[in-house]
Order: C-alpha cells, then sequence, then structure tokens
C-alpha cells in the first residue's frame, strides 16, 4: 500500500513582482513525517510554507492537503481545520488573558465547548502553561509566548503541523523544551513541517528533509538517505610513530583518500567511503603492521555541511 | 453574570466573544452609562432652558404688551390675539397661576429632533471610530491573519467586529432610546414612522459599519482623520430622514407636495414612510454588494476590489436603480421639464462617477497581469480541465486579466438606461418650454453624441491606468491616479484658458469635449464636429489598448527571460 500523503504540491510557484520567490516545487511529505525544510535566508521556505498554510496565493501550481486540493479564491474552510500554522513572528492580544486567548481560537475552530474545555486543560499542560491560565499575555517571556502560539497552533487538533524558525531567538533551555513539545506531537500522530537554521535541532527531530535554494526545492529526502548518499565519513588517526609510515600504510587501502597530516600534531585525518566493518579492517591492518595507534576516531559530516555543500552545489 | 452572557454569545459567533471580553468591563459600561445619561441631561436642560418664564410675578393677560413684550416671544407659547395692535405670535398666553401656557407638542417636537440628530450621528460616528481604530490596529499587528487562517467565514469574523467592537457606543445609544422614543410619541410621530425611521437608522449604519470594514482592508488607516472626513457628508443622510421625520410631526404641506420624486412610481418624496423603507431597501442591498467585496478581499488581500462578474451585477442594481427615478418621465405627461433635466443631470453624473470608480475597483495589480500575460498559455495547455477559457472569455471573466472589455460591458449596460431615458423624456416634454437648448437641429444626435463621448471616456481612461502600471516608479497606484486626473482635468483647464468667459465655444468647446465636462460643449458644436471628436477619441483608445496589448506581451516575455537567467 502506498503511503498517504499529507502534503503534495505541483510545480508549486510564486512570483514577487521580478522575484521568483518559489520555484516549481514539487514537494511529497509523507503522513506521520517530520520533514525539516532548510535553506538561507531567502531560499523560499516562508513562502513555501505560507502557500501551504492557505495565507498566500501561488502564482501557478496546485497543493494538495491530505489528498485534497486548495482551492483559489475560496475559503478552504475544511481544510484549514486540518492545518495549523507557526509563522516566525507570533502577533498576540497582549491584553486577553492566556485561558481566553486559547479559548477564542477553539471557538474560531469550532470546537463543541465540552472538547473546549478539556482541549485548552490539554494544550496548557503540554506547553507547561497550566500556571499562567489567568495572565495577561503581555505579562508573559517571550518563551512563554512561543509556547503560547504553539498551543494556539494545536488547540484544534491539526493533522498537519507548520512551523517556520519556531525556535529563532529562545534561549537553549526554552529551545529544549520546545523540542520536547514537538517530539511529543510527533508521537501523537501529526505530520510536522519545520523550517529552522538551527540545523542540529532538525537533524535530531526529523525524518526527512528539503533543502532550499534560490527558491528551488534542490533535495528532498529520508534523512537516514541524505547521510548514506552525502555523508562523507572521515577518519582521524592519532601515533606515537613515524607519520610518513602511517601515510604509506593507509595509501596502500582502496578505500582511504584525501590523506592529510595535520600541522603541528602527530594526527592524521583521512576521508573514508568504507562501511563500520571496513574500518575495523584497517585499524586490524594498522596494528598488524606494528604502527603505534594511539587514537582512531570514524566521524561523518553533519547536516549543516551536506547543506552547505549541497545547497551551493545544485542551486549553480 | 456578564461572563455567562459573553460566553453565552461567543458560542454562535467566537468574534464577539473575543470583541465583548475586552471591551465588556463594569467600568466601561459605567462610562457608557454615564455618558448616555448626561448627554440626555444636557439636552434636557437646553430645552428647558428655552421655555419662557414671566419676569415679573404679577402679570396677566389683562397686562400691557409693552410689560410683557421682552420675555413673551417663544415658540413654546399659546399665543394671544391681537391686542393693543400687536400681532399674533408676540405675547404668549398666561394662566390662571400667573404663568405662559406652554405649547408642550412643540417642545417636544424639538427635543425628539434634537435627539434625531445626537443619536445617529453619535453611533454612526463612534461605530465608523471603533472598527477603523480596530481594524487598523489588528492589520498592523498582524492578529488578523491568524483569523483569517481559520475556517470560519468572512461574515461571521465581521459581524462579530460590527456587533462587538462598538459595543459601549451601542449601550449609550440603547439608552438614549427611551427617551426618544417617548418625546416623539409624545410629538404626535405615528408608531409605524418612528419604527421606520429607526430601521433606516438600522439600514444607514450597517451600510456605514460595513464600509468602515472595506475601507480597512482597502488600506484605510488613521480612524480620527476618517472620522473627520465623514462627519460633514454623513449629515446629509440624517438631514433627510429627520427633514422628513419633522415635516410628518408638524404636519407640514411641502411633503404633501413633493410627489414628484418617484421611483418606479413609489412616491418616495411624499411620505416619510415610504422614504424610509426605500432607503432601508437601498443600503441593505448596497450593504449587500459591499459584503460580497468583503468576502473577497478577507481571503485574498492582494485581489481586485470586485470581481469581473461582481462588476456586472453590481452596475445591473446600479442602473436599476438610477432607472427607477429616470425611465418613469419618460411616461409621465406632466412633469416638468425643468424637474425631468435636473434629476438626469445629478444622476448622470452620479452615474458618471459610479462607473469611473470601476477603474480602479477592476483594474488588476502589475504582477496580476503580467501573470496572466506570462501563464495564461501554460495554464490553458497543461489545465484544460480547470481553465477551458479562450481570450475573451478571460478577459470578460478572468479578474487577473485587463479590465477593460469588462468596463466596456459596464459602460454599455449604463448606455442601454441612457439613451432612451435622454431621448424620450428630455424630448417628450419639451414643447412649449422656453429653452433654446430643445429647438436646436440634431437635438437627439447631440444627446446621443454626448452619452458616447461620456462613454468613451470612460474607457479612455481606463486604457490610460492600464498602462500606468507599467510606470517604473513608486506608488505607482498614486501617480495612476493622478495622471488619469490630470488628463481629465487638463482639457477643461485648456477650454477656459481659451474662452475665459461663459460657456466655452469653438475650439475650447472642442478640447471640452475630451473632458468629463463634455456635455457643456455639445450644444455649441456641429454634429458633424462632435463625430470627429468622437472618432479621434475612439482612435486614442485604439491607439492606447494596442499599446497595453504590445506593453504586456513584451513584459512577459522579456521578463520569463530574465527570470530564467537569474535562476
Amino acid at each position: 500500500m502506498a503511503t498517504e500523503l499529507a502534503i503534495r504540491t505541483e510545480d508549486l510557484t510564486k512570483q514577487f513582482d521580478r522575484h521568483i520567490a518559489v520555484h516549481g516545487v514539487d514537494l511529497a511529505v509523507a503522513a506521520g513525517e517530520v520533514y525539516g525544510l532548510i535553506g538561507p535566508n531567502g531560499a523560499g521556505k516562508t513562502t513555501l510554507m505560507r502557500m501551504l498554510a492557505t495565507a498566500e496565493e501561488p502564482t501557478i501550481g496546485e497543493i494538495y492537503i491530505n489528498g485534497e486540493r486548495l482551492l483559489r479564491d475560496r475559503s478552504n474552510a475544511n481544510l484549514k481545520r486540518l492545518l495549523g500554522y507557526l509563522p516566525d513572528d507570533f502577533p498576540l492580544y497582549d491584553d486577553l488573558t492566556v485561558w481566553d486567548y486559547l479559548d477564542y481560537f477553539a471557538r474560531l475552530y469550532k470546537l463543541t465547548a465540552e472538547r473546549r474545555q478539556r482541549r485548552l486543560y490539554d494544550v496548557l499542560e503540554l506547553v507547561q502553561l497550566s500556571t499562567k491560565r489567568n495572565s495577561k499575555i503581555a505579562t508573559l517571556s517571550r518563551g512563554m509566548k512561543q509556547r503560547l502560539s504553539l498551543a494556539r497552533t494545536i488547540i484544534h487538533e491539526p493533522i498537519l503541523l507548520l512551523l517556520d524558525e519556531p525556535v529563532s531567538g529562545l534561549d537553549p533551555i526554552a529551545r529544549m523544551q520546545f523540542r520536547q513539545i514537538i517530539k511529543t506531537l510527533q508521537e501523537a500522530g501529526m505530520t510536522i513541517l519545520i523550517s529552522s537554521h538551527v540545523l542540529s535541532d532538525l537533524a535530531e527531530l526529523c525524518t526527512s528533509v528539503g533543502i532550499m535554494e534560490l527558491g528551488f526545492l534542490v533535495e528532498s529526502c529520508q534523512l537516514q538517505d541524505l547521510y548514506q548518499r552525502l555523508s562523507r565519513q572521515q577518519i582521524l588517526i592519532s601515533t606515537l610513530g613515524d607519520l610518513e609510515a602511517l601515510k604509506r600504510e593507509l595509501k596502500a587501502n582502496s578505500l582511504v583518500s584525501d590523506i592529510e597530516i595535520l600541522p603541528g600534531t602527530n594526527q592524521i585525518r583521512v576521508g573514508f567511503s568504507g562501511t563500520e566493518q571496513d574500518a575495523a579492517d584497517l585499524l586490524r591492518s594498522l596494528i598488524h603492521v606494528r604502527l603505534p595507534i594511539t587514537n582512531f576516531q570514524c566521524t561523518q559530516e553533519d547536516l549543516e555541511t551536506i547543506f552547505l555543500k549541497l545547497g551551493h552545489q545544485q542551486a549553480s | 453574570m456578564l461572563d455567562r452572557l459573553i460566553d453565552r454569545m461567543g458560542d454562535s459567533n467566537p468574534q464577539i466573544f473575543r470583541e465583548l471580553k475586552e471591551r465588556l468591563t463594569l467600568r466601561n459600561i459605567g462610562i457608557a452609562v454615564a455618558g448616555a445619561l448626561v448627554i440626555q441631561i444636557l439636552v434636557l436642560l437646553y430645552f428647558n432652558g428655552q421655555i419662557p418664564v414671566p419676569i415679573l410675578s404679577d402679570v396677566t393677560n389683562e397686562s400691557t404688551p409693552k410689560e410683557l413684550y421682552r420675555q413673551a416671544y417663544s415658540k413654546y407659547c399659546y399665543f394671544n390675539e391681537i391686542r393693543n395692535g400687536y400681532s399674533p405670535g408676540e405675547i404668549c398666553t398666561i394662566d390662571g397661576g400667573g404663568s405662559f401656557k406652554i405649547n408642550w407638542q412643540t417642545w417636544r417636537s424639538d427635543v425628539f429632533i434634537c435627539l434625531s440628530w445626537i443619536l445617529p450621528l453619535g453611533l454612526f460616528l463612534g461605530s465608523i471610530y471603533t472598527l477603523v481604530a480596530d481594524l487598523v490596529q489588528e492589520e498592523k499587528r498582524g492578529t488578523l491573519n491568524f483569523i483569517r487562517l481559520s475556517p470560519q467565514s468572512a461574515q461571521k469574523i465581521f459581524i462579530g467586529k460590527i456587533l462587538g467592537v462598538p459595543i459601549l457606543v451601542y449601550v449609550a445609544a440603547a439608552l438614549i432610546v427611551p427617551l426618544h422614543v417617548w418625546m416623539g410619541l409624545s410629538a404626535q410621530a405615528d408608531i409605524l414612522t418612528l419604527a421606520s425611521w429607526y430601521a433606516t437608522l438600522g439600514g444607514l449604519w450597517f451600510l456605514l459599519a460595513s464600509t468602515s470594514i472595506l475601507y480597512v482592508l482597502l488600506g484605510g488607516v488613521q480612524a480620527i482623520v476618517t472620522v473627520i472626513a465623514v462627519a460633514f457628508p454623513l449629515c446629509a443622510p440624517i438631514a433627510m430622514i429627520n427633514a422628513f421625520m419633522a415635516a410628518t410631526v408638524n404636519n407640514e404641506q411641502w411633503l404633501k407636495d413633493n410627489y414628484l420624486i418617484s421611483w418606479f412610481g413609489l412616491p418616495i418624496g411624499s411620505s416619510a414612510t415610504y422614504l424610509y423603507i426605500f432607503t432601508t431597501g437601498s443600503c441593505l442591498i448596497a450593504s449587500y454588494g459591499i459584503w460580497q467585496i468583503l468576502d473577497r478581499r478577507y481571503f485574498n488581500p492582494t485581489a481586485t476590489v470586485i470581481g469581473k462578474y461582481q462588476s456586472y451585477s453590481i452596475d445591473f442594481c446600479l442602473q436599476l436603480w438610477i432607472a427607477g427615478f429616470t425611465v418613469p418621465f419618460i411616461f409621465s405627461a406632466n412633469t416638468h421639464h425643468y424637474t425631468i433635466r435636473q434629476t438626469i443631470g445629478v444622476f448622470g453624473i452620479f452615474d458618471f462617477m459610479a462607473l469611473l470608480l470601476l477603474i480602479p475597483m477592476l483594474l488588476p495589480s502589475k504582477q496580476a497581469l503580467q501573470d496572466w500575460s506570462r501563464y495564461r498559455r501554460d495554464r490553458t495547455q497543461q489545465r484544460r480541465k480547470f481553465i477551458q477559457q479562450d481570450l475573451v472569455q478571460d478577459l470578460i471573466g478572468n479578474d487577473k486579466s485587463p479590465a477593460i472589455v469588462t468596463i466596456a460591458i459596464n459602460v454599455g449596460m449604463a448606455m442601454i438606461v441612457w439613451i432612451p431615458v435622454s431621448i424620450f423624456a428630455l424630448t417628450a416634454h419639451t414643447q412649449g418650454m422656453d429653452f433654446n437648448v430643445f429647438s436646436t437641429p440634431g437635438y437627439v444626435t447631440r444627446l446621443v453624441g454626448g452619452i458616447c463621448v461620456a462613454a468613451s471616456l470612460i474607457l479612455l481612461y481606463t486604457a490610460i491606468a492600464h498602462l500606468g502600471l507599467f510606470l517604473k516608479v513608486r506608488k505607482r497606484n498614486l501617480w495612476i491616479f493622478a495622471i488619469v486626473g490630470v488628463a481629465a482635468i487638463l482639457p477643461v483647464v485648456v477650454a477656459y484658458v481659451l474662452s475665459p468667459v461663459g460657456t466655452p465655444t469653438g475650439f475650447a468647446a472642442v478640447v471640452l469635449l475630451f473632458s468629463p465636462f463634455a456635455p457643456m460643449g455639445l450644444f455649441q458644436l456641429a454634429g458633424t464636429t462632435i463625430l470627429a471628436a468622437f472618432t479621434v477619441q475612439v482612435a486614442m483608445f485604439a491607439a492606447l489598448t494596442y499599446q497595453l496589448k504590445r506593453q504586456l506581451q513584451i513584459s512577459g516575455r522579456s521578463q520569463s527571460k530574465e527570470l530564467l537567467a537569474q535562476s
């Protein structure tokens, strides 16, 4: 059975005057995934999100949410109930209390009185604002306001969550809390499309990623596939013996490339294209020729390095 | 209790919930109640001060007029017969207790009319101010965008706004109503007239509130400036409904004689109730049109103000409304030709202005035009299932395409009303009238020529506005407005420079044909000259349209290449 797609776009394009912000994007996000959208400022992430959230009309192209097409110049009321959108700025009504604010949005999303009450308690607990329910929004800290915005976004239990830079401007503890909430939402079965410049967060949260550059979606795949295809493995080797001898031995191995002696140290860094077993065999062969190895460390290029490499390569 | 009430109302409309939660506090209600009471007390105190009181304690009906004269005259008195050479109306009647006998009905009538001004003015200005201020703030803060993303309809959100935002104004207004009704009934206003007055008030209020919301959605700002700008024009409808109310209460003769103002035979000028019903109906229909626009702009703020198909129905209603006043002249044998000329003139100018207003309302953005030009072929080739329009259908119905054809259709609809009305109404009642114009040879041809000239002018301005979209300047819309304004005004200036005294004649009159004041030049020129001017206008329009077509093709094609090269 084919995986159900929560989001599908066809040739999605948005043009502002002489600038094409999003260019022919064909996006497919499976239900239940956490999809990270990465790219430099101006890559078109926010515009793409806004189009998916029905806040912006595409110039051309189509959007399907849960298999249903978004219609132009229509209210799309049924589809809007499936969506939760948290933009990068989150204006609030400072003069309302936390409870009244969420109550208002729950009503906007047509939750019945009984469900509304239950949902408000649940959401406030999830975002850890239960104790602030009667506080005026104006008195909340930035982190709390951001969590309140997230609470507003999920109050109607959407099946698709669009989070645009949700952790920008948050301190490390608030970021960690936010990550935890997103993980809880993922476990609850929501499909989440999230954009962020904090790639370590995305690496931790996402199951798939898309890389945007100059309005193009240059890569879109499972995170694991991306690592396997594009993340280069490196091995850092330290020795007490002769570095040249070590270099000669390494050259003999066909899986090793780019041998580099790190100046001022007794370390060599090499590129390695083998599996973990191949790396173990390499270590065994070095020890076998009696080289005094003191450190043998395998590392992998992270998401940030892949993004820097891939985004610019493909776009150019 | 208040919270429970708000909660209940919020179940049916979430926007009311939010607005009332913020505003309906005991403190605010107290202020509104106090305000309403103070206003009523001040009005009563003022009118109480107008009641005449004898200065001398021992005056009687036998006192000499000189003793009474200074303080005796008041419109609230009952007057004595002529005595000692003084006319009636100068000396008040004294009752047995030595006080003046007061005509309380007149006094209550005046209090009633005064409140009939305060109530609508306060309600209208208060509603407009609070609504505009609130929506401008929502737009600035960006909170309206979140509401837009909810599944609620535009109607629900804006009804919530209209009912909730000015709630304190409504509280204050509601507290004035009992005194107003009491004074009205005491002043012999019948219940039906009073009820229809309130219905008219409701209709006008709803129209104004809807217009206020539309104003903000179209980019309007600064509530206080808006209120100052509309305060004076608002007095016109209030004055009209109050004049009819006063005439009904005071049984004035002009109301009975005012049978000439009719709408498809309904004598709206001779009965306050008819006028109120007509005004309320007109307001509600106009409000319906505005709500169609609100619905459209709410979900797509970058769309044109009205859709092309919407423009046809709006124009149809407008022409029908105008026809109601003008068409009956064709069949009414005993109408004075001056009344016909005046009515047709007023509605002609009104219709011309309304059709001009269609230009900015239908003018697409430059981006929309380029998108339409660039992607139309792709769309029609790739997605035949969804879009199967050929070019003509696109020009008639696609809101992103140029609006020239749509404006032409709307102008055509107007001409269907105006040509027969002008010909038959104005020529049917000219016999025996001492009016030179009607004896001018080719009178009918000139009338039709005038209408054609007006129509081609509107199309010319439309083409100019479209070409203005391709100007490479900041504040493009302002420039377009200025250019069209200059195109309309410049010929008038030139005509009056050439012929500064009296009605322009000769070449000055020809120049005038290229301005909205064209009818003034019509009767100074020969038919062939008018035809020549009209031909020149048509040629200019054709040239501008051709230029627009070229501009669209070039701009779309070159930008596509450029953008692809950039990418």
